[in-house]
Formats: structure tokens, C-alpha cells, sequence
């Protein structure tokens, strides 16, 4: 498990992107890829970063990325100290 | 044009304008909407019935031509109380007067035979709702 925060580090050094969570700015790494649902298309806005970096941080918080509101749609879902925050858009 | 062509077209004409859906109107389409398509309403052929009395030839049938109309919306808030809007929307271009309920005399009438259970998703950008309707339009 430790490998998987090394691994999140070196890319996060590399490819990071910066989102504000509440007061806190933390850096990981934002996906927007396109989806589907219910024969409707749009993206699946998803932010994967440290799990310490959002511990405190709970479903329906507000995140600010690339000037873009969204907030946490979801549990956090966290493995080997990895979190990934499923996000939709925000009317903020 | 077969009565079953025409009585499809003037049913999506009916449903076209919509003050909500506008002409955001697709006919059996297979692909998913664009947000630019949206809120949209989706129009499906079903099945259809046919009950004669006799057997031979050159006696009127009566005609049941199921259509299922998928009412899409991806909205923030009250997607699916947008849904509802939709859906009177609906009824009233329908069933206001015998002209509409007739499709300006083109067919016998047409019934709303059910509302649908809303299928509902939240894990895209924002919260899709998908209610069908579904009508059967009856002809000879």
C-alpha cells in the first residue's frame, strides 16, 4: 500500500493539479472523462489525491478546480491511502 | 404515407413546441443527448394491436400503435420536479381538446396508458432523470 502513495506522489509531481477544499489546497489529480447515463452524455468529474490531504472532508463539500465549482457528490472512497473524490458540478 | 406514419409524425408534431422541451424532440433515436439537446423528449415506437371482428378482407380493424415518450432531464436542482412540469406539458398538448386527442381527426384518439417509475442517476456532472410515458393511439 505504501507503493501506491509513492506511485500517487511522483505523479502528482508531475501531473497535479491544484483544487481548494474548504480552507485547505490540495494537489491531485482531476479527471473529466466522458460518460453516459440514461442515454444522456456528459462527464464523470473525478479528483484522486492523498487520503490524509482530505480526511476531514465529507460528502457535499464544496471544491473549487481551475475556477470550476463542484462539490464531493459521493463517500470518498479510499484504498491503500488513496482518495478518490466523485464530483459534480456546483451551482456556486 | 401509411395511417401509422402519419399518425406518428402528426404525434411528434403535437409534442414539438413544448414549452420546455421546445424542439428538442427525437424520434427513435439511439444515441445519447448532448446537453444542448436537453431537457429533450424521446420518442419510441412500440408495439401495435390489431382487433377485427371478422376475419376477411376490406373489414375495419381497430388499431392500438403503442409510443413510449422518454422525458430527459439533467438539471442541478429539481430534475425531477422539471420532469413533472414536462410531463403536464405533455397532457395538455394531448388531451385539451378532442382536435388534439384526435390529431386533428387524423386517428380515433389517443390514451396515456402509463407514467413510468423515474430512473434517476447522480453519477455524472449533474443528476439525469428519465421518466417514460407511454400512450397508445388508436386507429382504424
Amino acid at each position: 500500500m505504501k507503493n501506491a502513495l509513492a506511485d500517487l506522489a511522483a505523479m502528482l509531481a508531475d501531473f497535479g493539479d491544484y483544487a481548494a477544499i474548504g480552507t485547505a489546497t490540495v494537489r491531485g489529480i482531476f479527471d473529466n472523462a466522458y460518460g453516459e447515463a440514461l442515454m444522456m452524455a456528459g462527464t464523470t468529474p473525478t479528483f484522486v489525491c492523498a487520503a490524509a490531504d482530505v480526511s476531514g472532508v465529507l460528502e457535499g463539500a464544496a471544491v473549487t478546480i481551475g475556477g470550476a465549482a463542484y462539490t464531493v457528490a459521493a463517500p470518498i472512497k479510499i484504498n491503500g491511502g488513496v482518495a478518490t473524490l466523485q464530483l459534480m458540478e456546483s451551482d456556486a | 404515407m401509411t395511417t401509422r406514419t402519419a399518425a406518428r409524425a402528426a404525434f411528434v408534431a403535437a409534442l414539438t413546441g413544448l414549452t420546455t422541451t421546445g424542439a428538442r424532440v427525437f424520434v427513435g433515436r439511439n444515441r445519447p443527448l448532448d446537453a444542448a439537446d436537453l431537457p429533450g423528449l424521446m420518442i419510441f415506437s412500440g408495439d401495435e394491436t390489431v382487433e377485427s371482428v371478422f376475419a376477411n378482407a376490406n373489414r375495419p380493424a381497430t388499431r392500438r400503435y403503442k409510443v413510449r415518450v422518454d422525458i430527459m432531464v439533467k438539471n442541478l436542482t429539481a430534475a425531477e420536479t422539471e420532469a413533472d412540469t414536462i410531463l403536464a406539458e405533455i397532457e395538455s398538448a394531448l388531451f385539451a381538446s378532442v382536435s388534439a386527442n384526435t390529431l386533428g381527426n387524423l386517428v380515433n384518439g389517443v390514451v396515456m396508458t402509463a407514467v413510468g417509475e423515474p430512473e434517476l442517476d447522480d453519477t455524472q456532472d449533474k443528476p439525469c432523470v428519465r421518466v417514460p410515458v407511454f400512450f397508445e393511439v388508436m386507429y382504424s
